[in-house]
């Protein structure tokens, strides 16, 4: 027993030191100007700047970087922790998806650097689309530097299509799609269209379509506008005809598209890698067209998703990260290798590449990256606030109000009531 | 040792890890209850935060959600566990190892897996209805309909802590004598009423630490309305848990989130309070 | 008569399988299919009805993993912060428990019901506040920061209070009457009959750490300190996600629990409530 005793307490002590000393040394930002440079990203990008890390070594050195693989929701909520706790703990750089940004910088005000105070850096901005740089910018001055983005399209089954004789080329506004979904419903009984009825993607794609995010620059909400009762009409009538189909989360979606539960799906240009990787079976069976628009001639792009690299104030290597992410941004071969690591970029001469004009085998051998980054110029800025959280909540409730039959009007304006006593 | 001081010398470390760990965060996030954020800065606002709790129509559609899960589920999952540690507890059982493990296993299993699966199976032409079709149910929508998304949450976490439950209760019964039910067997009870008559009564000071810890539990009640409903449809599955945390992480509204946290504390409080009242329990 | 009694008392039985057996199935259901979704590749998961057979990806997936989250360390550190954690949080606690129970002095019923009240206090709420802490004394990213914070466990004081209550007080005085020391009745006495309660508790402790998120989460800052769940969520990206990866990675971390479970629960059958005095 004594022997045990005392083998007992060694262990104890040694196990004390070992946890008091931890690993020590891996602190990240923590630790001041040890010039590596600590980055967080979602899985997809890790290797890319990885890869980007060592061919910037051939010219720098000294410059070490330090890719933290972490899921999106991780990143936001240990960034929200960190933001919460005066700036502690936080990276020098971060993968930060562009919707959520604006809310953080007026949230959060003095946290990440201004690039536009940096020289050059206005350069360099005339190489993104507008409305990237315009969705990481407040009150003029970029935060962040833009990196990939989701160009909108109407990814649609042409077997279904062709089953059910409808001619997608001849879908030019929502009313010709909503009256095709209409047929195919008929003829094949499948869906027009499912969406991930716990968020509210679908919606925002129709309302930036248009020009409006859920706040107009007077920081008036959009619910309740005409434009919104656009969108939501699109619902509402897909709905009426039950030729839509709610799915709960993300997963739920995507066996809604494995099991031929919908013709079409709404989404940025990353669905592409999504439908390669999940539904293999379905090759060939997937082609890609524009937005239908709201009125004839009217604008058919709209972006959903993408993200940039902003810097940590608190970071005690800044010019390092910002050397390296300006070096990454606006070099032709990094901007292909992301691409090719299953990233869309929003550097707009990349899309020179050859990367872009290869036909894509999964969809029938068209250029699908073509059409993306065709819409990349025509897609209309879009305006973020800390609050649109808040609005996206109460859209998912209108969504599931008007499509069980609630009036369209009455259900947005009553979200545009509710929202007005919970805005900030 | 002085005699006086040995208990305290036995509570020391606990006590100084929760001082350090608990306590300190607690009076921190006590004091920012009471404040908001004003430009990135943390101002004082009086009760600002309570008061506006109190007329937040959200927050009382999460309290009505949280106590109807809670009065519903609790009693359901301890009176299944309840049964089926009486089952399992019979000498006569075979297989009983395999059942004991494998009723314990939901509450191992990931959240992560189980969520998939369940999100997957119980969309509205996911299997389930596509078997309830089979025997002629109509399509029921589990989890974009008001009432079968809170019947849903209901079920997923049944299945997930039943069988935890059930760990517990069969432990106490190792205490409950045979000679008991035999008495009973002889005076011609039945199993119902050896049940009823002897293994409730028995076990009642594990009930109530079950239902305590339940309470507690549905009262902060996060994982299955984050992962399966988000909290909807229209709120019909928010709970305080979630909305805690949406107010944190996604308001960036950290003195509110204190707020509804402390509310939620006082609440459960009383609850508790009057859970050992009504059982006569010290 | 006595054959139609037989026959009740079969059919009986039979129904009573009958029921266990459809719970059994419905319990571990997730489990088997999550243990499938391993053997499969990520494009099998979300077929409707699920996939229910056994592919032949698994070596393929865990090699995927491998790369993506290097299993050994991530094992080691889950391995290490919880087998740890368990040790000391279980004699912190056991301390508490015993001081709770066996003794009377001032202040006893008011720091028991703190710790019960405290039990009730939702973590997002002091998440923030114990990050600032943890940051200011530069402990982020360290195993201090995993193991040491929750090491007070309240459920677990409670648990072995109940147990501890139930221990006959007149050992303990025999024995200072005998001329004890107090730490040696505390590790001679009272503790060897308290195995099948530590045990129970040990189980508790090793779940709850070992399935940790959040805070594990918030408190590291490089891949090499990551725990199992933390890894695991690593892995899923906005729009690519390999099932197959994070079925296999929930699998091998599912395994471990499991084992202490199995490893144990002779003791936890007998000891969440003390019946071991005997």
């Amino acid at each position: 027993m004594k022997k045990l005793t005392s083998l007992l307490s060694i262990v104890l002590i040694g196990v004390l030191l070992l946890t008091a000393c931890g690993s020590g040394g891996s602190n990240g930002a923590e630790k001041k100007g040890n010039g590596e440079v600590t980055i967080w990203a979602t899985n997809i990008n890790v290797p890319v700047l990885e890869q980007a890390a060592k061919e910037y070594q051939k010219d720098h050195k000294d410059f070490k970087v330090k890719v933290v693989e972490m899921a999106n929701d991780d990143i936001r909520s240990k960034m929200v922790t960190g933001l919460q706790a005066g700036g502690k703990g936080l990276p020098d750089a971060a993968l930060l998806v562009d919707d959520g940004l604006t809310g953080w910088l007026e949230s959060f005000p003095n946290s990440f650097v201004n690039l536009s105070e940096k020289e050059g850096f206005t350069d360099i901005t005339k190489d993104f689309p507008k409305y990237k740089i315009d969705s990481i910018s407040k009150d003029g001055d970029v935060y962040a530097f833009p990196f990939d983005a989701g160009p909108v399209g109407v990814f649609y089954r042409k077997d279904i299509f062709e089953k059910a004789g409808v001619d997608p080329a001849a879908i030019k506004t929502w009313d010709d799609y909503i009256a095709a979904g209409k047929v195919i419903k008929e003829k094949t009984g499948t869906n027009m269209l499912s969406y991930d009825s716990n968020d509210s993607t679908v919606f925002t794609i129709l309302l930036s379509q248009q020009g409006f995010g859920y706040y107009s620059k007077d920081g008036k909400t959009t619910i309740g506008t005409k434009e919104s009762q656009n969108a939501a009409n699109v619902f509402k009538q897909l709905a009426d005809n039950k030729t839509l189909l709610g799915t709960p989360g993300w997963n739920a979606w995507v066996t809604s598209l494995s099991d031929s539960q919908t013709a079409t799906a709404i989404a940025g240009g990353w669905l592409v890698g999504t439908i390669q990787q999940q539904l293999p079976d379905q090759k060939g069976k997937w082609g890609v067209m524009e937005l239908p628009a709201f009125e004839p001639g009217g604008s058919q792009s709209a972006n959903q998703g993408g993200s940039s690299f902003a810097i940590s104030k608190n970071s005690p290597n800044v010019d390092e990260a910002y050397d390296f992410l300006k070096f990454f941004s606006t070099d032709f071969k990094m901007q292909e290798l992301a691409m090719d690591g299953g990233l869309f970029p929003s550097y707009l001469p990349v899309y020179e590449s050859d990367l872009f004009s290869k036909p894509l085998e999964y969809f029938n051998n068209e250029p699908v990256w073509t059409f993306f980054a065709n819409q990349m110029e025509k897609i209309p800025s879009v305006f973020y606030t800390t609050n649109d959280n808040l609005a996206r909540d109460e859209i998912i409730k209108v969504q599931s109000e008007i499509t069980t039959g609630k009036d369209v009007k009455k259900s947005l304006d009553d979200a545009s009531e509710r929202l007005k006593n919970r805005e900030k | 040792m002085s005699k006086k001081l040995i208990p305290y010398f036995f509570l020391g470390p606990a006590l100084l890890l929760f001082i350090c760990f608990t306590v300190y965060p607690v009076i921190s996030s006590l004091i920012l209850s009471f404040q908001t954020q004003e430009a990135g800065q943390y101002v004082f606002t009086g009760l600002d935060n309570y008061i506006r709790l109190m007329k937040d129509t959200i927050f009382l559609k999460a309290l009505s959600n949280t106590f109807i899960i809670l009065i519903i589920q609790v009693p359901i999952m301890l009176f299944l566990a309840l049964l089926l540690a009486s089952a399992l507890n019979s000498q006569l059982l075979k297989l009983r190892g395999i059942f004991r493990v494998g009723f314990f296993m939901p509450a191992v299993t990931s959240l992560v897996a189980y969520s998939i699966l369940f999100s997957v199976m119980l969309q509205d032409t996911g299997v389930i209805n596509r078997f309830l079709g089979f025997l002629g149910v109509d399509q029921i929508r589990w989890l974009s309909d008001a009432f079968w998304a809170k019947v849903s949450i209901i079920l997923a976490m049944t299945w997930r802590w039943t069988g935890y439950n059930m760990v517990i209760y069969l432990a106490a019964m190792q205490n409950i004598s045979e000679e008991l039910y035999e008495a009973a067997s002889l005076d011609g009870a039945g199993k119902i009423k050896q049940f009823f008559y002897i293994t409730v009564p028995q076990l009642k000071p594990v009930i109530l630490f079950t239902a305590i810890i339940s309470t507690i539990s549905t009262l902060q009640l996060f994982d299955e309305p984050y992962n399966l409903t988000n909290g909807g449809p229209s709120d019909a599955t928010m709970t305080l848990g979630l909305y805690i945390f949406k107010n944190g992480f996604e308001y960036y509204d950290f003195g509110y989130a204190s707020a509804i946290a402390y509310v939620v504390v006082i609440i459960v409080a009383i609850l508790s309070f009057i859970q050992m009242k009504v059982t006569g329990d010290e | 008569m006595s054959n139609s009694l037989k026959q009740r008392k079969l059919t009986s039985k039979l129904v009573l399988y009958i029921t266990l057996l459809a719970g059994l199935v419905i319990s571990i259901f997730p489990f088997y299919w999550m243990f499938v979704g391993s053997t499969n590749h990520t494009s099998k998961m979300f077929t409707n009805p699920p996939t229910l057979t056994f592919g032949g990806q698994f070596l393929t997936n865990l090699t995927n993993l491998n790369d993506s989250i290097g299993i050994y360390r991530v094992l080691f550190n889950s391995l290490f912060v919880s087998l740890v954690y368990v040790l000391l949080a279980l004699i912190v606690n056991t301390m508490a428990a015993y001081a709770l129970s066996k003794f009377e002095f001032k202040g006893q019923k008011t720091i028991f019901m703190i710790l019960i009240v405290s039990m009730m206090i939702p973590y997002q709420a002091t998440m923030i506040p114990l990050f600032k802490l943890m940051a200011n004394f530069n402990f982020l990213n360290t195993y201090f920061a995993l193991i040491v914070p929750s090491l007070c466990l309240p459920f677990a004081i409670f648990l072995m209070r109940q147990n501890l209550l139930a221990f006959p007080t007149a050992l303990i005085e025999a024995a200072r009457i005998d001329g004890a020391g107090e730490i040696r009745i505390f590790l001679r006495i009272v503790l060897p009959s308290m195995k099948p309660a530590l045990a129970a508790t040990a189980i508790y402790l090793f779940m709850a750490q070992w399935n940790n998120f959040m805070w594990p989460l918030v408190a590291t800052t490089s891949n090499d300190m990551y725990t199992f769940p933390v890894a695991l969520s690593s892995l899923i990206g906005i729009s690519i996600i390999d099932y197959g990866q994070v079925m296999t990675g929930i699998t091998i971390a599912t395994i471990p629990i499991i084992i202490f479970f199995l490893l144990l629960q002779k003791h936890f059958i007998a000891g969440m409530l003390g019946s071991s005095v005997k």
